[in-house]
């Protein structure tokens, strides 16, 4: 399988702290990988290294082959999204044109053109925020704004997406339509790495997962091999009741056995 | 902001030049009463060499003012920003008043404005050299309040000092911003820098638009902060500092000019940066309009009082605004 974005040894010292080491991490075409840990494990970290918005004190990211810090920031976005945790939007804009801002990589001018709009209107029906376009995004509820900012990320339609919490505030429905939408995504050829605290959800979706403790990969693979008794103590602190429903995997936090 | 919106903008930009140039003390009416005369002549003197490059300064001083107010408000994604936020306001009016107070201003006729540049240029060159392009904004604020505080006790240090009472009036209305006798020479000065910064905003502007979703999101979109900040710093200190240097400090221009025009540009930060332009352009050149009807003991009133006088109202109907609905 083709590896579209790759971390190689990447450390990370914040201050006197090292919140991310000697992580490798390597996300192919066609899969959905999560990217889980408690708060603090050093997830929306990883996430700013491989965006290259932070950079690694050792280690290199490579996209698509080449190394980050080779490509020009222009390059870059045409071919790497990222959506950051629980970003403001600082201006009372509209939907339609926070989601167009998604195709600033793309465009040069003022208007958009047919396929920038194409995109964007797309990008509002997976995150069914289309009925809200001419809204002020400020006026909206917070997993309202959260669909608008996601719908931005997936409008510049690149092959690779990064996401820090995507579905942080969304209600059930939402969560698992959003969670349909880029499976479907990942199944069409796109690698999307999301940061997410639902191990459920993760376990249903995800193709790969990478568990984070204390700014290590403590585990990586497939959910079933990552979601271990062990592995769930040691990183959350719980136990988890495994099962299938549906034909599906099901993963539900029982107990708090201790602080994760 | 509509086609339509523009347009209006730019006939209110010409109906006002119109009137710049038809106020003062001398009007068209008596020139034409006495066409015969010498009233024609001198009435022709008056509207080339002193009303023409009066309202352009007006224009430009406004245009600069309101763009780099604009600036400013896109890269802190602050609406109480304002361009002098930096030291460049300060810096000019320190830069201004040394040159009065040691008679640089009357031995050379340019000296008091290219002072007044080069103290907005020297005092943005030390605050962005001291915080630095890569700090938090709040960092660069922080050196631009401390530079600004130092550029306010030494102009208050050399007012202390003044060796005479004239002196002082002079560096206090020199302070209060004015356009009177100002003439091509200004304008031929101002220009270049003016220009050099607007190029230098108006490439910010796409960034600005990014920057919209904070500096995380930009940066992925293919905007450096860095960059931007450099921009955006370069360029509002170039304008500020010239527009400083040919009128004095002339407040709320750079703060009222955005915020009129955010609605009519749907709160777009690129947008807004011609629009502000615009938009101070016609309220310095309405304010200087007024100035010059407004006489007080054979005086006209001082510009920096008159966009201070309206310009606070108006901050009061926004607070007003604010706490009923949020801007």
């Amino acid at each position: 399988m083709v590896s579209l974005l790759e971390g190689c040894g990447l450390s990370l010292t914040l201050g006197k702290r090292q919140v991310i080491d000697q992580v490798s991490i390597s996300l192919t075409q066609g899969q959905l990988t999560g990217i889980i840990g408690c708060n603090g494990a050093g997830k929306s970290s990883l996430l700013g290294l491989l965006s290259g918005y932070r950079q690694p004190q050792a280690g290199e990211v490579f996209l698509g082959g080449s190394a980050l810090t080779q490509l020009t920031l222009a390059e870059r976005a045409k071919r790497l999204a990222f959506l950051p945790q629980g970003q403001a939007v600082h201006w009372p804009l509209s939907v339609e044109r926070v989601v167009a801002l998604g195709r600033l990589p793309h465009s040069s001018g003022m208007k958009l053109g047919a396929e920038d709009l194409a995109a964007v209107n797309q990008a509002m029906t997976w995150t069914n925020v289309s009925h809200l376009a001419a809204r002020n995004v400020n006026a909206l509820s917070g997993g309202e704004r959260g669909r608008v900012l996601l719908a931005r990320a997936l409008a510049t339609q690149t092959p690779v997406m990064l996401a820090d919490e995507p579905l942080a505030g969304l209600d059930p429905g939402c969560q698992l339509r959003l969670m349909d939408v880029l499976r479907g995504l990942a199944n069409d050829g796109m690698s999307i790495a999301l940061v997410m605290h639902d191990i459920g959800l993760a376990t249903r979706y995800c193709d790969r997962l990478c568990l984070l403790h204390q700014g290590c990969l403590l585990a990586e693979g497939s959910p079933e091999s990552v979601l271990t008794e062990n592995n769930l103590a040691r990183a959350f602190g719980i136990k988890a009741w495994h099962g299938v429903i549906d034909n599906r995997r099901c993963l539900v936090p029982i107990t708090a056995t201790a602080s994760g | 902001m509509s086609k339509l919106a523009w347009i209006g903008l730019g006939l209110l930009i010409m109906m006002l030049s119109a009137a710049s140039m038809l106020t003062g003390p001398i009007s068209i009416f008596d020139a034409i009463a006495d066409w015969r005369g010498d009233k024609i002549q001198e009435w022709s003197i008056i509207l080339w060499e002193i009303r023409a490059p009066r309202t352009v300064l007006g224009l430009l001083v406004g245009a600069a003012l309101g763009l780099a107010g604009a600036a400013m408000q896109g890269l802190l994604r602050n609406p109480l920003a304002e361009p002098g936020l930096l030291g460049a306001s300060s810096g000019a009016a320190l830069g201004a008043v040394v040159a009065l107070y040691s008679g640089l201003a009357s031995a050379f006729y340019l000296a008091l404005p290219l002072a007044g540049f080069c103290g907005a240029i020297l005092m943005s060159v030390i605050v962005i050299a001291l915080a630095g392009l890569q700090a938090e904004m709040t960092v660069i604020i922080l050196a631009g309040a401390a530079g600004s505080a130092l550029c306010g006790a030494l102009i208050a240090l050399v007012l202390n000092f003044s060796p005479n009472p004239n002196a002082g009036y002079e560096i206090m209305f020199w302070l209060m911003g004015s356009l009177v006798d100002r003439s091509w020479d200004e304008v031929y000065l101002a220009l270049p820098p003016m220009a050099a910064g607007a190029v230098l905003l108006l490439f910010a502007g796409k960034g600005l638009l990014a920057m919209s979703l904070g500096e995380e999101t930009a940066h992925s979109m293919g905007f450096s902060p860095e960059r931007l900040r450099a921009l955006v710093l370069i360029g509002s200190s170039l304008l500020v500092g010239s527009a400083v240097s040919v009128a004095g400090s002339i407040g709320f221009i750079g703060l009222v000019a955005p915020h009129l025009m955010r609605s009519a540009v749907m709160a777009d930060p690129r947008r807004l940066l011609p629009a502000a332009a615009l938009a101070g352009a016609a309220l310095l050149l309405s304010a200087d309009i007024g100035a010059r009807l407004l006489i007080t003991q054979g005086q006209e009133l001082k510009l920096g009082v008159l966009t201070a006088l309206f310009g606070s109202p108006f901050f009061f109907g926004l607070v007003l605004r604010l706490r009923s609905r949020g801007w």
